[in-house]
């Protein structure tokens, strides 16, 4: 074995290393993400687990309030879970009969609804006398629904 | 050659185990707080089915010639016991502030929800509604005396 096989072998040594070292090093990185996916996903899927509510309005009684010049129909939403949840225009989605009201036109109290308390919903829409339906959707797709009539 | 394929084996072998240890440890995290969740939703859903309370006596009279107080005597025939600052009292479609004699309401027993300075008179006719903590509501009609 002569120095030049020697030195051969060294090399492919090193490189053979190398390529395994880069391997590694691209797993870890593969792998972290998926970790990180994981976790993420795990903590969805808790939050929807722990998160409830429910529109606790009479049906037949639905009350009415004037927040500038508009008519707001007034909805209480209640935390049934165990987990508080961001109770805001941007969190939450407002549909009555199918239709979304813009969260302009949707104005909330708390903004942050804890286990057992009620919050307000504030809608300003027009609704014909009758029977409409309105379902409210939280920020991680949770949602409740109400059958009212006006 | 053989010395450097094995290396190269033995470091693929160490980044395989390393990685495998990690995603199994973030699985069994999540796995846990999953199932504890699943538990809890559990217990929610359980609890609520087995509250029930009644409205057993409502006396509502008048303080002036506009407004009235409300007595409410609610029964907790469940076996769930509730908490009653997070029930809900809605007079008239409206949410209203109340009081209670008691914290808990605890099965088989009974509790006063006091509501001061409602809007109405003499003779006129409401609806009560009330929601307990996990969303178990009762209505009622009664009449200002």
């Amino acid at each position: 074995m002569g120095f030049g096989e020697c030195a051969a072998h060294i090399i492919l040594f090193i490189a053979v290393v190398i390529v395994a070292s880069s391997l590694s090093v691209m797993m870890a990185t593969t792998v972290q993400k998926i970790s990180m996916g994981i976790e993420q996903q795990g903590n969805r899927v808790q939050k929807l687990l722990t998160t409830d509510f429910e529109i606790i309005n009479d049906p037949a009684n639905i009350p009415t309030k004037t927040i500038g010049t508009s008519t707001a129909y007034v909805f209480y939403v209640k935390n049934t879970g165990t987990d508080s949840f961001p109770l805001t225009n941007h969190t939450i989605t407002v549909m009555i009969d199918g239709s979304l009201i813009s969260p302009s036109n949707v104005t909330t109290t708390p903004a942050l609804l804890k286990p057992g308390q009620t919050g307000e919903v504030d809608v300003i829409t027009t609704l014909s006398a009758g029977d409409h339906t309105i379902r409210i959707v939280l920020y991680n797709g949770v949602s409740a629904s109400l059958e009212f009539t006006v | 050659m053989g010395f450097s394929v094995t290396a190269a084996f033995a470091l693929l072998m160490i980044a395989c185990l390393v990685a495998f240890g990690a995603v199994m440890a973030v699985l069994d995290t999540n796995l846990k707080a999953i199932n504890a969740a699943e538990k809890q939703q559990t217990r929610l859903k359980l609890e609520k089915a087995n509250t029930d309370f009644q409205i057993v006596s409502i006396n509502a009279t008048n303080t002036t010639i506009s407004t009235y107080d409300l007595q409410v005597v609610i029964y907790n025939d469940g076996s769930t016991t509730l908490k009653t600052g997070d029930f809900s009292v809605l007079v008239d479609g409206v949410l209203e502030n109340f009081t209670c004699n008691v914290s808990y309401l605890f099965p088989l027993k009974s509790a006063l929800i006091s509501v001061t300075n409602l809007p109405g008179t003499v003779g006129s006719t409401h609806r009560l509604e009330i929601v307990s903590g996990n969303g178990v509501a009762k209505f009622a009609e009664y009449t200002v005396s």
